[in-house]
């Protein structure tokens, strides 16, 4: 593997050196990039569940390195986990800290055609059956490893076409990928044979897409496909204010650890639209699928090797108390719906002021799927209908207000309904919450803001059945559970300085000292941070008890264990 | 340009049409398992342990379960299995509808740490890495048990025992060294077989998916050979010499059926931890 490192580092210089001699074009070559480093002290704190971790001390950090020189590109990422940071997969650190090179391309490219090799990420559509993407913060990078061609034959017609294996840590998949996608935006297109044949208020996008993958069946057990196949179709158009977001996938069996082994087929069908037109905007989405969860390896689970993605329903909150409850989607069968309204009530009018009001409603909901188990290995479902379990729901009110050029408030209240026993962890019941939240923003002084957070969360814990029936009974509890209180206080001195405190205080913690065999977890979780800003350079240091939890991006997740200690995160990019 | 885009076309063209399996039933392959496979004791074999992570109260662990029992059955004599229920989401007693019992060991929290908390149904087999990953889900333990079974053994085990009316178990393992060893542990674990107990299953289409009288198979129940989960460190031995030691285990108080119970020897590599040879020996068999 050292071996390999090395001969890339080796290719790479006499690219480099090669390019810079005798150049690929016209243009002169340009390098940019971007890196950086996150790392934080560990101290044992058994009342949060903090663990002790033998390193003490742990970090993770890339940089990502691109030449560019004319219509020829390339670049490198270094990635470093030494350890990973706790929470983040193991296999990233592996038993004694990984580092080395996990992305490398070179790309030709062109008006008409760009071909690239070495690692890609490209998404078909929504991504519903292809979506090669790196999540920094969940620790995931699906990139393709192989080779990617993207032609524009004529205007407005585009296909794209790729090859490869996906990157699971610091190693290869164990599957081959191969696609293709057609995307044709009509307006573009129709330009070809002459101008205005489409209306310029109206846009239309068509597409289609395929999938597949190959794994050798090596079981002795089961019969296995070694060729696994899914395709897409889509749709989107928009005309004056409306605009309308369609697309259905399909993928043959494929029986997996993350589906449980059923040789069912799957499906996805994703309708957006949305109306958008001065002071007003509404958004209304939908979304099912069943047995969607397609990845490389049969073997694979959580975020490792996935294909495609599917997008969440569900409203993402920056409310720190409203990240207690995050959604995943669950790619083995959910149906769900999702709106949202903004509505500004103009300047000068009563309700609007001297600045104008904002008013945001929010509200999402998701079920699972009906099924009816046929054999072992196969079950029937009712595949657009609302199932009788439900996994979660949200509604929301924020009124977004600017008092005057200095002074600035927001207000929400939201309610959620979030099934842990589905979602996160079987046992773990029902829980309903309400959460309200008031943000205040006050300038003081030129260049010097103070901004204020305050959030409750009131929880309530009940059992439920897996047919939606709730009782009062009490689930299992973890050490996170019950009434929340949450303050912020951050203090801004533009453009450099952002130094800010919080706590967090899980004062209705069932255990109190009293219950169970657990002490008293009414715990407060103090942190701080100063963040300093200095062109592209950025320096963040913070200290505190941070409470465990879940971390989700898009409906995708990764747990956050609870810590106690220093962290330090320095990032540019040039 | 235009002969690019035609091959481009017929590769997606190839891709969307040829590239697909559909499987029909049955699903399972039809396994003719040879019964009368007899295992040559004057011939070294090299054997394979699966440790199957799992806990009562994760629904989807029969499954694993059952991919486990399969493959012990297809690799007759060659393959041992453990059950390890471990973790505190699954594998912790919640004093209610059956889930009474702790079967949680020391050794086995040990092992399951050491993994990083897999989520389970997951599985080791001689607990070998590939990259730096050991588990691997039940749907990939066939591929690597059929790998580790077809290398070439270092060393043999012979397992010795007598069963005393006091209910002490007295046992002697010889490991007969094919090629100089060093820096390895030897590790002595019990396992009690077929414990009726609570377990839920998702594949139960109503509520509670609880089968109260689950037979729970190979249950690890600890360390019995001194050490941790990994044993004690062994001399160094030189090829054809033998490592012997011997142990004493006393069942008198410990509520463990000694009529299903069995003693599984692995000789574990101290750098690597991998499992180089193991062998089981059922007590009363």
């Amino acid at each position: 593997m050292k071996c390999l490192r090395l001969f890339y580092l080796l290719v790479y210089c006499v690219i480099f050196v090669g390019s810079a001699s005798y150049g690929f074009a016209q243009s002169d070559g340009g390098i940019s990039g971007n890196f950086q480093i996150d790392a934080q002290t560990y101290k044992e704190d058994t009342l949060i569940g903090a663990e002790a971790i033998a390193e003490k001390m742990r970090s993770n950090g890339f940089l990502n390195l691109n030449f560019t020189k004319g219509a020829f590109s390339t670049g490198i990422r270094y990635e470093m986990y030494l350890k990973e940071l706790n929470g983040f997969d193991k296999n990233l650190g592996g038993e004694n800290g990984n580092t080395g090179i996990t992305y490398r391309y070179a790309r030709y490219s062109t008006e008409d055609y760009e071909v690239t090799v070495g690692n890609t990420y490209e998404q078909f559509g929504n991504g519903l059956i292809y979506r090669t993407y790196a999540e920094r913060g969940l620790g995931l990078d699906n990139s393709l490893d192989g080779a990617k061609i993207k032609l524009t034959p004529v205007k407005g017609l585009q296909v794209i076409g790729l090859i490869g294996r996906q990157r699971t840590f610091f190693n290869l998949g164990a599957g081959i990928v191969r696609g293709g996608d057609i995307d044709l935006g009509l307006n573009d297109f129709l330009e070809n044979f002459g101008q205005g044949i489409l209306p310029s208020t109206f846009q239309l996008r068509v597409g289609a897409s395929v999938v597949s993958k190959f794994q050798k069946d090596s079981d002795p057990v089961l019969k296995l496909p070694e060729n696994v196949l899914g395709y897409a179709t889509r749709m989107s158009m928009s005309f004056g204010d409306f605009s309308f977001n369609t697309e259905y996938a399909f993928k043959y069996n494929d029986p997996s650890a993350a589906n449980n082994l059923t040789y069912n087929n799957g499906k996805a069908l994703l309708l957006s639209g949305s109306y958008s037109t001065r002071g007003l905007g509404i958004n209304v989405s939908m979304k099912s699928i069943d047995n969607m969860d397609f990845r490389s390896d049969r073997s694979a689970i959580l975020t490792n090797l996935p294909i495609n993605y599917l997008p969440a329903i569900a409203k993402n909150y920056t409310y720190r108390l409203l990240t207690l409850y995050p959604y995943a989607t669950q790619n083995n069968g959910e149906i769900g719906i999702q709106g949202d309204l903004f509505y500004t009530f103009e300047k000068g009018t009563l309700l609007g002021g001297k600045y104008g009001t904002m008013i945001t409603l929010n509200y999402s909901r998701v079920h699972g799927l009906d099924t009816t188990q046929i054999d072992e290995f196969t079950y029937n479902s009712e595949f657009l209908k609302f199932g009788k379990r439900k996994y979660f729901e949200d509604m929301g009110i924020e009124i977004s207000k600017t008092w005057s050029k200095e002074f600035k408030t927001n207000i929400g209240f939201m309610q959620q309904y979030f099934n842990k026993d589905v979602v996160q962890t079987p046992g773990y019941g029902l829980i309903k919450a309400s959460i309200i939240v008031a943000e205040i923003a006050y300038t003081f002084a030129p260049k010097q803001t103070i901004r204020m957070e305050l959030q409750h969360m009131s929880a309530k814990h009940l059992e439920i059945d897996n047919q939606g029936n709730e009782s009062d009974a009490l689930p299992n509890l973890d050490g996170n559970n019950g009434n929340w209180m949450y303050a912020l206080l951050e203090y801004t001195l533009a453009p450099s300085w952002f130094i800010s405190a919080f706590n967090e205080w899980n004062y209705g913690n069932y255990y109190d000292g009293t219950k169970g065999d657990k002490p008293d977890l009414r715990i407060h979780y103090p942190s701080g941070n100063v963040i300093w800003v200095h062109d592209a350079l950025r320096v963040q240091l913070g200290f505190g008890r941070i409470r465990g939890g879940v971390l989700c991006v898009g409906g995708v997740c990764r747990v956050v264990p609870a810590s106690n200690g220093f962290s330090l995160s320095i990032s540019s990019s040039f | 340009m235009k002969n690019l885009f035609l091959a481009f076309g017929i590769l997606i063209f190839v891709v969307g049409v040829n590239s697909c399996d559909i499987i029909t039933p049955p699903y399972r392959e039809e396994v003719i398992i040879d019964t009368t496979v007899i295992i040559d004791t004057t011939v070294p074999i090299q054997k394979a342990l699966l440790i199957d992570y799992t806990g009562y109260r994760c629904g989807n662990c029969p499954k694993g379960a059952e991919a486990a029992a399969t493959l012990h059955k297809n690799n007759k004599g060659k393959l041992i299995v453990i059950a390890m229920h471990t973790g505190r989401t699954f594998a912790e007693p919640t004093g209610k509808d059956g889930f009474i019992v702790d079967f949680r060991t020391t050794a086995g929290e040990q092992l399951y740490n050491f993994l990083g908390k897999p989520g389970q149904p997951t599985g080791t087999v001689n607990f070998v890495s590939n990259g730096a990953k050991r588990e691997i889900s039940f749907t990939g333990w066939a591929t690597e048990v059929q790998k580790q079974l077809a290398l070439t053994p270092k060393m043999t085990l012979k397992l010795t025992w007598t069963f005393a009316a006091d209910s002490v178990l007295n046992l002697k393992t010889d490991v007969k060294y094919l090629q100089a060893g060093a820096g390895q542990r030897l590790a002595v674990y019990l396992v009690e077989d077929s414990i009726p107990n609570a377990q839920e299953d998702y594949r139960l289409t109503t509520k509670p998916q609880i089968i109260p009288d689950y037979i729970q198979r190979h249950v690890f129940r600890g360390v019995i050979g001194g050490g941790d989960a990994f044993g004690e460190a062994m001399t160094a031995t030189a090829a054809g010499g033998t490592f012997s030691k011997t142990i004493t285990y006393d069942f008198k108080g410990k509520g463990f059926n000694v009529a299903h119970c069995s003693v599984v020897v692995s000789v574990i590599d101290d750098v690597t931890k991998n499992t180089l040879q193991v062998e089981e020996a059922h007590i009363l068999k």
